[in-house]
């Protein structure tokens, strides 16, 4: 055991001195490459960059001017002198309106498509900035790709999974609301979310509402869901046996057992045989 | 794909899983006489008293085998300096933490305090309380509260900390070497705690403090106060660790150039690794006067992974997008320890007085893992100095 544990750690100790060019001086320099040898990823979440205004990409140009760039992006080595983005696509596109042909990057190996995404996806998630038009968006287009549940994609997201079926409503909502959603207008997703449930015509009006008068989250919240309780449908059939709602996707029957006569209970028990057969 | 994010996250050294076994057991396992087990305690073999009971930690005999070799490869005191550029990342959870692993080893141990909030301080009950002389004690708890209470009043606390030894360094008085150590020792408190083997000392901070360390930064040659404060003490300790406050300030500064060791601490967050390489090129920075005065450049020794959730798939790529951070920007030997801490409440329970879990509850497995984490250091620091020697 001795012997073995100080070989180990002699072996170890060997390789340090063979490349010790590059680990005693661990605070060696970062890699550069090619702007124009970056290609762009594909699985990009972020698709409304030319929306974006030009002040905050000068921002960025100013800054990378006065002190270089500080955190230097990410990509992946393709291997045929080519790389490909995983993040920094603002950064990358303030080099290239500069004029600068090198950027310094971090080099990650070669990996498969899903898992791309699936890294700019989180990158980008923890970004505030991200409307939730485009966090939808993606979310939607990994769960088709890849035909994932709502519950796998929560799970590898570390998500609850109501978050992401808040997010998915989203993309119900109307158009015209859709494109305010998207200016940054209004970007809170669980009001968004009790919004999609609102009849399609007056979502805009409730949304302007909102808007205007500041309502908080949770105001606008209960505005919100007040706005749909009058679109629910009144009870199909109501009596002392229970009552029967129905809406356009589904039918809700609520029976108290100790209310049904021998007839009624029949005629239960016939309409489970005939749903289960 | 979801395998994929975890293979490429455990893309570490297998080990037994971290948790503890009776002396007993240990002691079948490993065909040794219970005397000789006890005559190691407290010399490399890692135990823990509960009662009458005793239990080693799974990874106890690899542990006492580091330490051996340790003692021999490497004599004199190490200093270690706990970073972040983030706060939250459990830079005083990991320095208190280790410093108790390494004290139940039997080593001697020196934590300073160099954060202005003074967190590592009040864990070990170390705060100023104003009149706390007029209340009444009414169970044995509170006296002994009161009697620990009484004891650092005597010490005054305003006047002996890491804050004001920073100041005198720059009086004449400081010029006097012996003058200077009494002072050091003055500000400087003894920990009892029951699983010590060595000794655990600290130079605490008191948050009272906040005003005058932002003055900090005016002392003449201010990035080497701490080398000089500690160079004086260094002969009675086996391991210094600082805990810095998530900046990259003067503290920063010259705790880094006091420090034979850099170790990095991490959440697997998102927002932890965007601290990288803020604190990178710092370090950076400071490298070239580092090489002047030790003669090496700053060393990263690794990186600590706190607060781990296996299951949480945002956490495993970030942990992905960290070691790829850290092994790019530095080197793959300086990359992430092989053992993670896994998140569990009761790390930061024992931020409530009793100070490191060890002390609080002996026998987790957030324990355990602190024992496995202190191995990893402690190899690390074997390998880079058999290859410093290798090499000269």
């Amino acid at each position: 055991m001795a012997s073995d544990l100080r070989s180990k750690l002699m072996q170890k100790s060997n390789v340090i001195v063979k490349d010790n060019a590059q680990v005693l001086k661990t605070l060696g320099g970062g890699q550069s490459v090619d702007v124009s040898m970056i290609l762009p990823n594909p699985k990009q979440p972020r698709i409304d960059f030319e929306k974006e205004d030009d002040n905050s990409l000068q921002e960025l140009m100013d800054s990378i001017e006065a002190v270089g760039l500080r955190q230097p992006i990410s990509v992946y080595d393709n291997e045929d002198g080519t790389y490909t983005l995983i993040s920094g696509e603002r950064r990358l596109r303030a080099f290239k309106a500069l004029g600068i042909k090198q950027i310094p990057v971090f080099l990650d190996t070669k990996e498969d498509g899903s898992m791309l995404r699936i890294k700019a996806l989180v990158e980008n998630l923890a970004r505030e900035n991200l409307n939730p038009i485009e966090s939808a968006l993606s979310i939607a287009a990994e769960m088709e790709e890849n035909g994932w549940t709502q519950e796998e994609l929560a799970k590898k997201l570390a998500y609850s999974q109501s978050k992401i079926s808040k997010l998915l409503s989203i993309l119900k909502l109307s158009p015209s609301v859709q494109t305010k959603v998207r200016n940054l207008e209004y970007t809170v997703v669980s009001v968004l979310s009790e919004l999609s449930r609102v009849d399609k015509s007056r979502q805009m009006a409730v949304l302007n509402h909102i808007i205007n008068n500041k309502l908080v989250r949770d105001e606008a919240l209960a505005y919100a869901k007040s706005k749909i309780e009058s679109t629910v449908k009144e009870p199909l059939y109501k009596g002392t046996w229970g009552k029967v709602v129905e809406n356009h996707t589904q039918v809700k029957i609520d029976l108290k057992m100790k209310h049904l006569n021998e007839e009624q209970k029949q005629a239960y028990e016939a309409l489970l045989k005939t749903l289960r057969d | 794909m979801s395998l994929r994010i975890s293979r490429l996250a455990k893309e570490r050294v297998k080990k037994p899983k971290e948790g503890f076994i009776s002396k007993s057991e240990f002691s079948r396992q490993n065909k040794l006489q219970h005397e000789a087990i006890e005559a190691d305690i407290g010399q490399g073999l890692p135990a823990i008293r509960i009662g009458k009971n005793t239990y080693l930690p799974t990874c106890a005999n690899e542990l006492h085998e580091t330490v051996k070799i340790y003692n021999e490869e490497i004599e004199g005191c190490r200093t270690l300096a706990f970073v972040n550029h983030k706060g939250g990342v459990g830079k005083t959870t990991n320095v208190v933490n280790i410093a108790a692993s390494l004290a139940n080893l039997g080593k001697r141990i020196l934590m300073v305090d160099m954060d202005p909030q003074s967190t590592l301080s009040k864990r070990f009950g170390i705060f100023h309380i104003p009149h706390f002389e007029e209340f009444e004690p009414s169970n044995f708890e509170e006296l002994e509260y009161l009697t620990w209470h009484r004891e650092l009043n005597k010490r005054n606390l305003y006047e002996n900390n890491i804050t004001q030894l920073f100041f005198f360094y720059d009086t004449e008085e400081a010029d006097d070497s012996k003058k200077f150590r009494k002072k050091i020792k003055k500000a400087t408190i003894p920990l009892e705690r029951s699983q010590v083997h060595g000794c655990l000392d600290i130079i605490p901070n008191i948050s009272d403090m906040t005003e005058m360390s932002e003055d900090i930064g005016r002392i003449p040659e201010i990035v080497f106060v701490m080398d000089d404060i500690l160079e004086l003490v260094r002969d009675e300790y086996d391991f210094v660790l600082i805990d810095l406050p998530p900046r990259t300030d003067a503290f920063f500064r010259t705790a880094q150039m006091a420090s034979d060791y850099t170790v990095l601490c991490f959440t697997p967050e998102p927002e932890s690794q965007m601290g990288i390489v803020d604190l990178i090129s710092p370090i950076r920075k400071l490298n070239k006067n580092y090489r002047k005065r030790k003669e090496r450049d700053i060393h990263v020794l690794g990186g600590i992974i706190g607060k781990y959730v296996p299951s949480a798939n945002v956490q495993q790529v970030t942990l992905i997008n960290i070691r790829k951070d850290i092994e790019n920007t530095l080197s793959e030997h300086s990359g992430l320890f092989d053992t993670f801490i896994h998140y569990a409440p009761k790390v930061s329970e024992s931020a409530l007085g009793a100070g490191a879990i060890l002390y609080e509850n002996p026998k987790s497995k957030s324990c355990a893992e602190y024992f496995s984490l202190t191995m990893d250091m402690l190899q690390r620091m074997i390998v880079f100095e058999m290859a410093l020697k290798g090499d000269a």
